[in-house]
């Protein structure tokens, strides 16, 4: 269970640049969850998720997952229960090192790691079951640099590594909106796949709601740091993408009617 | 044939700077200077401890290389925990370690001329006699006995030292240090303590130019403090001239291409001396030199890279 | 792990990429072979190297000594020698390459320029006679146990100060001086040799030395001003080392205040505002190591010749300076001088 206290983080604080990305997130997600994050661009959802993976440390609040407390706990300390996919399919993998090596890595998250050979048989022959499952057949050329691939095949070992050792809390920062659609759907199926079959608590981060509509169990909509609505369980289950894409419609209405409103106030009152 | 031998020892000693130049340039994509000052700290340190003699030549070798591992961490804290630019931080403590040197030393040069060093212990191993300067012929040319000796031990201790740094780099912890450099975020992702890796890879990286700075000491008889200065770029010249003539940078080849690069360099260097080259222009044929191993693959592989640059 | 054929394979290809690096590394091997076998140009005139470690004045006064003292001994470059002059630039590895490269040309006699151009020479070079200069402790640095008993293919100059040459300067120009001073560096061993040297010759002549240390630069003002108060010193001699040198005003400042004439072993101290200066002179240690040259060319052994110091030194007065300082300079030293500053 992932829960989000009174989460605060302020960017650049006292400068001209300053950004309120989080402003009091409180969220409680259930283990074995799947839950998307919807929100405009810099309305602070993948914020949300870098505070959970521990990219930065918040201003205020605190994090903890399964009843341990991570709130200052180090991304490489987290990565011990958190599986990462990221939006940039060049971000997740190590592009001068070969397939093996970095499902060597992958294979090795949230344990010791020792001064023995990475590419043990015992480990290649895993490597290679567990890629021929992709259906990919990269399981053929484990050898090659994973900088050869394709953004789609990064993306999907990507996923692959993330979930190797069957993590606490798997996040998903938009990890198909950088690829064409065929690949982007591939990329989704393998996806709900994984969840599924290790029924993987998940937390999604999208921009597309078609992929809120159609995926997990709980829908999130950020603006401005916060959480504004809130669907699960039948409610979510009723929602169609036309109803998200009203509220999104509502929000950018407000977006643009506030700097005039207050236009307006300041000419009559100030 | 002497020259010949000596060439190749030195090129075989300096090998293992180029080593340690590979992992911070290669890896971890910087050229860490820190290494000019800790290959001095090697050969101060194992000129100091081979002339206290409380220490055999093989042991004093080794502490030199834990000092030099001691200046790598120091440099790579500055980089990760207090977030300085990893050049400046090399440079600072490159300064710093002159006057570590100095103090070492106690003087600016220990001479090392009859004293126990590896050289003369892997004699005593093979029964070569010190004074006695026999001679052998090789391919049909005369070469002295201890010339070839010490070539044969320099080419022993450069192929272990790359062994052993192949063998790191295989390992977990090598994976997840090369994946550091590689891709940071990824690695993080995936539970590597970046910092950490950076702090022990640098370390790793000057323990490789302490080494070679300490063999160079016992080799040439003498530590002096001014002996690092310079010597990044023979090392990257190594580096880069090796990548250049073995077109393959998995971690095997590189760390090849690297010591042949570095012998290749200092044959190089050994030909145009022969030859009479002005002294004067050494720094300037050196310079030369990596810019053709740097220019030429570009310009081999038909220009096609020039008009891809050119496109982006 | 990989069949048979696999490893061949794998051979195969790591052959394939090194092939290139090895062919080239065979190459140059070669042409370094062949013509280290057989020296180029040899002749019948002698050959000469000059092996210098960096490039400082005193290295290219060196050389020019080296030259011009030859050439006193009938010896004219391209005449009847040849010299090839080798700079390492401060480099190691280049200092190696250049002694690998002096012995495969069969120089006739070698001269090195600075300790570590002879030490690099000892360790590579048992034969060839070794002449070195501009050393200043060629002991320490490995040529021998003594300046009589000696590596047998070496002898030299020895680069130190003249002591006892100052020692005879004060009594001369302040016969009834008692005490002397200086600002040594503990960290700096020459410095602490020297301050031993000045101590012992000064001795001698029942003179005392006090000396004052100081470490950094920023402490030598302080040590200089504690040096010129109540502590008697007549005539601040000041060794030459690396520190003093660097803050060498800050001496004169203090000095000048308290009216203590300054003596220096460094040839710019006078023009710095010593009364004067009393240093060695490397021209001359280049004449002196030809002058060596010229005995070993007439069949002379090495082995049997001592080391030898430079033998001149130059004397600079600064007059202004001297009254300022209370000291009359008298007519038989300034008469020596080898110039003054008025």
């Amino acid at each position: 269970m992932l829960e989000l206290k009174c989460l605060h983080k302020t960017f650049n604080p006292g400068t001209p640049d300053e950004v309120k990305a989080l402003s009091g997130v409180n969220l409680t997600i259930a283990d074995g969850s799947f839950t998307v994050i919807l929100g405009t661009n810099g309305s602070g959802k993948s914020t949300l998720l870098n505070a959970v993976a521990g990219t930065f440390i918040v201003d205020s609040g605190s994090i903890t997952l399964n009843g341990k407390d991570i709130t200052f706990m180090p991304e490489h300390g987290r990565a011990a229960y958190i599986g990462r996919v990221f939006q940039n399919p060049f971000s997740g993998t190590a592009p001068d090192m070969t397939i093996a090596e970095n499902l060597a890595i992958a294979s090795m998250r949230g344990k010791k790691r020792r001064f023995l050979s990475a590419l043990s048989r015992g480990a290649m022959r895993e490597f290679y079951e567990r890629v021929k499952a992709l259906n990919m057949g990269l399981e053929e050329r484990l050898d090659n640099n994973i900088g050869s691939l394709s953004g789609g095949q990064r993306q999907a070992l990507t996923l692959l590594m993330a979930c190797w050792n069957r993590p606490d809390l798997l996040l998903l920062d938009e990890h198909t909106a950088a690829l064409d659609p065929k690949t982007a759907a591939k990329v989704l199926e393998l996806t709900k796949n994984y969840i599924e079959k290790d029924r993987l608590t998940a937390f999604m981060v999208t921009h597309s709601m078609q992929q809120a509509v159609n995926l997990g169990e709980r829908i999130i909509m950020v603006y401005k740091g916060k959480i504004i609505h809130d669907f699960s369980g039948a409610e979510k289950k009723s929602l169609k993408a036309k109803d998200l894409y009203e509220l999104f419609e509502d929000i950018k209405r407000r977006e643009l009617i506030d700097p005039a409103t207050s236009e307006i106030l300041k000419a009559n009152y100030v | 044939m002497n020259l010949l031998l000596g060439t190749f020892t030195i090129g075989f000693i300096l090998s293992l700077l180029a080593a340690g130049v590979l992992i911070s340039f290669r890896i971890f994509n910087f050229a860490d200077i820190t290494a000019e000052g800790s290959l001095a700290l090697g050969a101060s340190t194992a000129a100091v401890l081979i002339t206290s003699g409380a220490f055999g030549p093989a042991a004093a070798l080794l502490i030199s290389a834990l000092a030099g591992a001691a200046a790598g961490v120091l440099t790579g804290v500055l980089h990760t925990k207090f977030k300085i630019n990893a050049l400046l931080a090399g440079i600072l403590v490159m300064t710093a370690l002159y006057s570590v040197n100095l103090h070492v030393m106690g003087k600016s040069n220990i001479a090392l001329m009859n004293e126990e060093t590896v050289f003369t212990s892997f004699n005593r191993l093979l029964s070569i006699s010190e004074s006695a300067n026999k001679t052998v012929l090789i391919l049909g040319f005369p070469a002295s006995v201890k010339e070839a000796a010490a070539a044969a031990l320099a080419f022993i201790l450069a192929s272990s030292g790359g062994a052993l740094l192949y063998w790191f780099l295989g390992t977990e912890l090598g994976a997840a240090m090369r994946a550091t450099g590689n891709c940071p975020q990824m690695a993080a992702a995936l539970g590597v303590n970046t910092e950490l890796m950076i702090i022990a890879g640098l370390s790793i990286a000057n323990a490789f130019a302490a080494l070679s700075g300490a063999l160079l000491a016992s080799y040439q008889g003498f530590a002096d403090v001014q002996m690092g200065i310079g010597m990044l770029v023979w090392g990257l010249a190594s580096v880069i001239i090796g990548e250049t003539l073995v077109r393959d940078k998995s971690v095997g080849f590189a760390i090849t291409s690297a010591i042949m690069g570095s012998i290749f360099f200092r044959l190089l260097v050994a030909i145009a001396l022969r030859f009479g080259m002005n002294p004067n222009d050494m720094k300037l044929m050196t310079a030369l030199f990596v810019l053709a191993a740097l220019v030429l693959p570009r310009i081999y592989k038909g220009g096609g890279r020039f008009a891809g640059a050119a496109v982006k | 792990m990989y069949s048979p054929a696999e490893y061949s394979k794998k051979i195969i290809y790591s052959l394939s990429k090194l092939a290139p690096a090895l062919a080239l590394i065979f190459c140059a091997s070669a042409v370094l072979l062949l013509f280290s076998a057989a020296p180029v140009n040899r002749s019948q005139i002698a050959k000469f190297a000059i092996v210098c470690y960096s490039d400082t004045p005193i290295s290219e006064d060196g050389v020019r000594g080296i030259k011009d003292g030859l050439k006193k001994h009938g010896y004219e470059e391209n005449r009847n020698y040849k010299a090839r002059v080798y700079s390492a630039h401060s480099d190691s590895a280049a200092l190696n390459g250049i002694i690998d490269a002096v012995i495969s040309e069969e120089f006739d006699l070698i001269f090195t320029i600075s300790t570590p151009a002879l030490q690099a020479a000892l360790k590579k070079i048992k034969k060839t006679p070794i002449i070195f200069s501009s050393t200043g402790d060629p002991v320490g640095a490995g040529a021998g146990e003594s300046f009589t008993r000696h590596a047998a293919n070496v002898t030299g100059i020895c680069s130190l100060s003249d002591f006892s040459g100052m020692i005879n300067l004060v009594g001369e120009i302040a016969p009834a001086a008692q005490k002397i001073g200086t600002i040594f560096c503990p960290s700096e061993i020459n410095s602490v040799l020297y301050k031993q040297r000045l101590e012992k010759a000064a001795l001698e002549k029942g003179i005392k030395l006090e000396a004052v240390a100081a470490s950094t630069a920023g402490e030598v003002a302080d040590a200089a001003e504690s040096l010129c108060a109540g502590r008697g010193v007549e005539i601040i001699c000041q060794i030459a080392d690396n520190l003093s040198a660097a803050s060498f005003t800050a001496i004169i400042k203090a000095s000048a205040a308290a009216r203590i004439p300054v003596f220096g072993f460094v040839g710019s101290d006078a023009k710095h505002g010593a009364a004067l200066s009393y240093a060695k002179d490397y021209y001359q240690g280049g004449i002196d190591s030809a002058n060596l040259a010229a005995r070993i060319l007439k069949g002379e052994s090495p082995a049997g010749m001592p080391f030898e110091y430079i033998s001149k030194t130059t004397l600079i007065i600064n007059k202004k300076a001297a009254l300022s300082g209370g000291l009359k300079i008298p007519e038989s030293v300034c008469r020596r001088a080898d110039s003054i500053i008025e």
